[in-house]
């Protein structure tokens, strides 16, 4: 199904080092790169590869080089056609495809009255291949689900740490229903389309069976929106920052929900610092810190705070 | 004589058969390109409004009516949906080629329409209908060409089909 999915977006002759890959490899894999020009690079596992021959290459010597044609077609199929169809996409510099892929462009900008048109020309483009890991929360969410009640959580990491992944995985298990608690309704806005991963509005990563998702919505009015129509227990989102996040999560919390949401930051005392959040974690709504940190793997150390920003535990993963 | 005189009237009906055909070619033609023209109507409508991708606009477009230029964009939607790393223009002109040779339309007209191939899908919604008018434009012209042309040459091939039959009839007799 993955492969699939990867497969559809790229040309003739960028796929046949795919079928090479076995199962594990391919649940490793995380980006594609392609630029005008300069060799194609895959990344697996932390591991950059190249393409000889339609092999996996480990040194950048005599390996295949992306051409402008490749990059044209690729931008066709990500588009189905249609870039047309995509011009608000564009603007954010990204698509988000079948397979719940995100793909990065990157070109020249147009810019009017200071504000991004479109881009043209595009010459570089990311595939991040969306990936979910199932039960990477199981130690975690003891801390945030206790007696059936839910606890207003903030998860802290710097990118690239699986903040997203977590909070995916937690709001699955919290929709399924963890171990003997019976699972409650979620709601998830989802911004950018990384928790969900949606192609044409349908989640496709695996985020639980009582879980509403609103695709591409502003957070702040998404927020409202929920509450409004889905009457969730939970509401879910990514990456909040503006004041208007802010607002709003007053707003759900007054409303009786609980909230779970991510912050970029690479420390408790670094995110209390920034002048936004400052003001959210002064009024002591947050129960729960989850702060993110990898050494040997992706988001493999979780430390987890409590109200009082006293330390509770870390939990290491084995990988 | 009886002979003689049924093979004359052979080569009167078949001779004049070939003229009415001929005569009728122009009207056909913009009939094709009057379908064509809606088709493409109807393409700048689902671009606008409903921003639906081309292989989904191309298939929800053949389904409203009956025609070969239905059958042509149902083909390339189809094709498109194979996924077999085919750019737009390519699987558009290849079908160009294939399926609208068996309508009246012409070689100009289908030159037209595979050049129009080049620009569609790429860019953004106002390129698109931009790219969409000009090619409208193009039929209109066509359109009204092909009618003068009627006007001018139907009778024409009509009389042709009669007259050069009685011109074989009086040559072998």
């Amino acid at each position: 199904m993955k492969k699939e999915t990867i497969e559809k977006i790229l040309t003739t002759d960028l796929r046949g080092w795919l079928s090479s890959l076995n199962n594990e490899e391919l649940q490793l894999l995380q980006e594609i790169r392609l630029r005008t020009n300069k060799p194609l690079i895959i990344r697996i596992d932390n591991k950059e590869y190249f393409l000889h021959d339609n092999n996996l290459w480990k040194d950048d010597e005599d390996v295949y080089i992306v051409t402008e044609k490749d990059i044209k077609d690729t931008i066709e199929f990500i588009s189905n056609y249609s870039l047309y169809a995509f011009e608000d996409e564009l603007r954010n510099g990204y698509i988000t495809v079948d397979g719940g892929h995100r793909v990065g462009l990157a070109g020249k900008v147009i810019v009017e009255n200071n504000k991004v048109k479109t881009m043209k020309n595009i010459t570089c483009i990311n595939i991040r291949i969306s990936h979910e890991i199932k039960g990477c929360s199981n130690r975690v969410i003891p801390y945030i689900l206790q007696d059936n009640r839910i606890l207003h959580t903030l998860i802290i990491s710097p990118p690239r740490c699986g903040k997203t992944t977590l909070l995916r995985d937690i709001v699955r298990q919290l929709s399924n229903g963890f171990k003997s608690n019976k699972g409650i309704t979620v709601g998830v806005v989802d911004e950018r389309s990384e928790i969900g991963g949606c192609y044409r509005g349908i989640p496709q990563n695996d985020i639980g069976i009582r879980t509403d998702i609103l695709d591409g919505c502003p957070k702040t009015e998404g927020m409202l929106m929920l509450i409004r129509s889905m009457s969730p227990q939970v509401i879910a989102v990514d990456e909040i920052g503006s004041s208007n996040d802010i607002e709003a999560i007053d707003f759900v919390i007054n409303a009786g929900c609980k909230m779970i949401c991510t912050v970029h930051g690479s420390s408790l005392v670094e995110v209390k610092n920034k002048p936004i959040l400052e003001k959210l974690i002064g009024k002591n709504i947050f129960e729960r810190f989850i702060v993110l940190e990898s050494k040997n793997g992706i988001g493999d150390i979780k430390k987890i705070y409590d109200k009082q920003f006293k330390l509770m535990s870390i939990v290491i993963e084995n990988q | 004589m009886i002979i003689k005189i049924l093979g004359a009237t052979l080569i009167l009906m078949s001779s004049s058969l070939i003229g009415f055909y001929y005569s009728k070619s122009y009207i056909r033609r913009s009939e094709d390109l009057r379908t064509f023209k809606k088709a493409l109507i109807l393409l700048r409508g689902e671009i606008n409004y409903s921003l639906s991708p081309m292989p989904e606009a191309l298939e929800d477009i053949s389904k409203r009516f009956d025609h070969e230029i239905s059958d042509f964009f149902r083909s390339i939607a189809e094709e498109l949906k194979l996924n077999l790393g085919k750019s737009l223009t390519e699987v558009w002109k290849k079908k160009a080629e294939e399926i609208l040779k068996r309508t009246y339309l012409n070689p100009i007209d289908i030159k037209n329409i595979m050049i129009f191939s080049e620009n569609i899908g790429y860019l953004d919604k106002e390129m698109q209908t931009n790219n969409i008018n000009l090619l409208l434009e193009q039929i209109n012209e066509e359109i009204k060409t092909s009618i003068e042309n009627d006007n001018k040459y139907n009778k024409l091939y009509r009389s042709l089909g009669v007259l050069g039959g009685i011109l074989v009839i009086v040559l072998f007799i």
